[in-house]
């Protein structure tokens, strides 16, 4: 039933204020496998949408091929290639209520009554719709509205389920409740989809895999794990979380200096002794200290956010470093002009190439 | 008879106008105007001239009288059509294709019921237009096919006040029981459609 991905070559250029081409994506080689909910990661404007409106089949590819399985759907119109999207803005049928929304899909390819009426309820209990079968969409809320795409998608029991930012129109409360929902849904009806969203925590809390685009070219795939820890460039590793970027020499195999304080670091890439590289380390593997730590530092800017507090610190030799410390409320927090220690967790550093 | 044809042609125009990209796009909707704008008996000769010699001989038919209603009035429905379409989301379209729809399925099912209200404006419009007419349609009468307009306009000519005032009445009333019959249709089957059965 459901099908691997495979994306070849993949180009997309759109025609320019002036007439010239404008390329939208650029080369792009993805393969997806079966089951799977990949999603594609990016600041607006990335290509990523785009992407996802030629696997749907509504633009056309400058060239390159997509291939559902075997098959090249490149010539399939969108209404031949049995993928069901998911759209940001709901698009649910508002003549239609909702029954005759998740029943539209159903009726097309002329299935008989009682199976339609079976297959329905059964999606509209899934999706905890089914007292509204009977509304109107302008009688529901936003979250009810995208359930109902949702629910009309998922009855169709696609080969190809696409979500083009599904949730940015919701408020933060119902996106996080959503985003479980319908990674608990795609689990279990295991089609395999792709996911646009411009939100990184969406993004690692529902993928199996992360596509991370920038300027219309694929810059890191990966699993939220991956790209988060061992992030492949400075874009990726600034997109994904907060990040610092500090200037480090190498002086071994296993070993770099900062400021004058050596740190190991785990998996290291070959490199000669004495190079310049550049590294991240992630705000919350710093250990900040009253009394003692490798690195010494003033605090500058303090952000209470509840869970973690933010501090923006100036570390002696070594630039302007964020760090968060979790669980703040338990103690007093650093104050402004405080001097304080901070030291990395071990192997905490990873190194961009 | 111009009232289904107009409104249908206008709505597809419209359709075309704000959907689909292609050469050509903006003359056709500036050109949908153009009959609108050119005064009536203007019309009206240039359709005398263009249609009196072969290959189409159309002078003194029921034909040639449609064909003016339509293009004069077409542009009104074209109008309307577009402002509505123009608030629906193109999204609501790629769902129904998404879904297995084909362009066809997904006017009649989904863009028509939705622009219904405009569709009525258009239909209504091209019939009260059509029903008074008068400057266009006078050089295109014939003994054969005469109007209503122009058989007021003959009688107040011969001083028969009294028979013009009667026929006027008879516009009057065919008018308002065919606006209330169109909005009836219109709502009946834009509430069929509702149900969607295919």
């Amino acid at each position: 039933m459901t099908d691997n991905i495979r994306i070849v070559g993949l180009n997309k250029a759109f025609a320019g204020p002036d007439g010239s081409p404008v390329a939208a994506v650029r080369d792009i080689n993805l393969e997806i496998g079966p089951g799977r909910l990949v999603t594609l990661l990016g600041p607006s404007g990335c290509g990523k949408t785009t992407l996802l409106r030629m696997i749907a089949g509504f633009e056309e590819p400058t060239s390159g091929d997509i291939f559902f399985g075997d098959r090249r759907m490149n010539d399939e119109p969108p209404n031949r290639r049995d993928t069901a999207m998911v759209f940001q803005s709901y698009a649910v049928f508002p003549h239609l209520d909702v029954f005759e929304n998740v029943a539209f899909g159903l009726r097309l390819r002329k299935l008989d009554r009682e199976e339609i009426e079976r297959r329905v309820e059964k999606v509209l209990e899934q999706t905890g719709l089914a007292s509204y079968a009977r509304r109107s969409p302008s009688q529901l809320s936003g979250g009810q509205q995208q359930r109902v795409a949702l629910a009309r998608c998922i009855v169709m029991e696609p080969r190809v389920l696409l979500f083009d930012e599904p949730l940015s129109n919701l408020d933060a409360k119902l996106r996080e409740q959503m985003r479980v929902e319908i990674r608990e849904l795609q689990q279990r009806v295991g089609i395999t989809s792709i996911y646009v969203t411009h939100d990184q925590v969406e993004a690692m809390s529902i993928s199996d895999e992360i596509v991370v685009m920038n300027a219309g070219v694929v810059e890191q795939v990966g699993t939220p794990h991956t790209i988060y820890a061992r992030p492949s460039s400075r874009f990726v590793a600034d997109f994904i979380g907060k990040a610092n970027f500090l200037a480090t020499t190498v002086v071994d195999g296993e070993t770099v200096e900062i400021a004058g304080v050596r740190l190991p670091v785990a998996g290291m890439p070959a490199r000669r002794p004495g190079e310049a590289v550049s590294a991240v380390l992630r705000p919350e593997a710093i250990h900040l200290s009253p009394d003692s730590g490798l690195f010494k530092g003033i605090v500058r800017r303090v952000m209470f956010l509840g869970n973690i507090a933010e501090y923006l610190i100036e570390v002696e030799g070594a630039g302007q470093w964020i760090v968060d410390s979790a669980n703040p409320a338990e103690a007093p927090l650093h104050q402004l002009g405080e001097a304080v220690f901070l030291t990395p967790s071990r192997h905490a550093l990873h190194l961009l190439p | 008879m111009t009232t289904p044809i107009s409104g249908l042609l206008g709505m597809l125009v419209a359709f075309l106008v704000v959907r689909r990209n292609f050469p050509g796009r903006t003359a056709l909707e500036f050109g949908s105007i153009l009959s609108f704008a050119v005064p009536g008996t203007v019309v009206g000769i240039g359709y005398i001239m263009a249609f009196n010699a072969p290959p189409l001989v159309l002078t003194g038919t029921l034909a040639i009288l449609v064909a003016c209603f339509v293009f004069r009035y077409v542009p009104v429905g074209i109008q309307s059509g577009i402002a509505v379409l123009r608030q629906i989301d193109p999204a609501i379209e790629e769902a129904a294709q998404n879904l297995g729809a084909t362009g066809l399925t997904t006017f009649r099912k989904i863009t028509l019921p939705l622009i219904a209200p405009a569709f009525f404006s258009g239909l209504v419009y091209a019939f009260v237009r059509a029903m008074t007419a008068i400057s266009a349609a006078i050089f295109l009468v014939s003994a054969n096919w005469n109007l209503m307009t122009v058989q007021i306009l003959n009688q107040v000519g011969s001083g028969r006040l009294g028979v013009a005032a009667a026929f006027s009445v008879v516009v009057i009333a065919i008018v308002l029981v065919a606006i209330v019959i169109i909005s009836r249709l219109v709502n009946r089957w834009s509430r069929h459609t509702a149900m969607v059965r295919f």
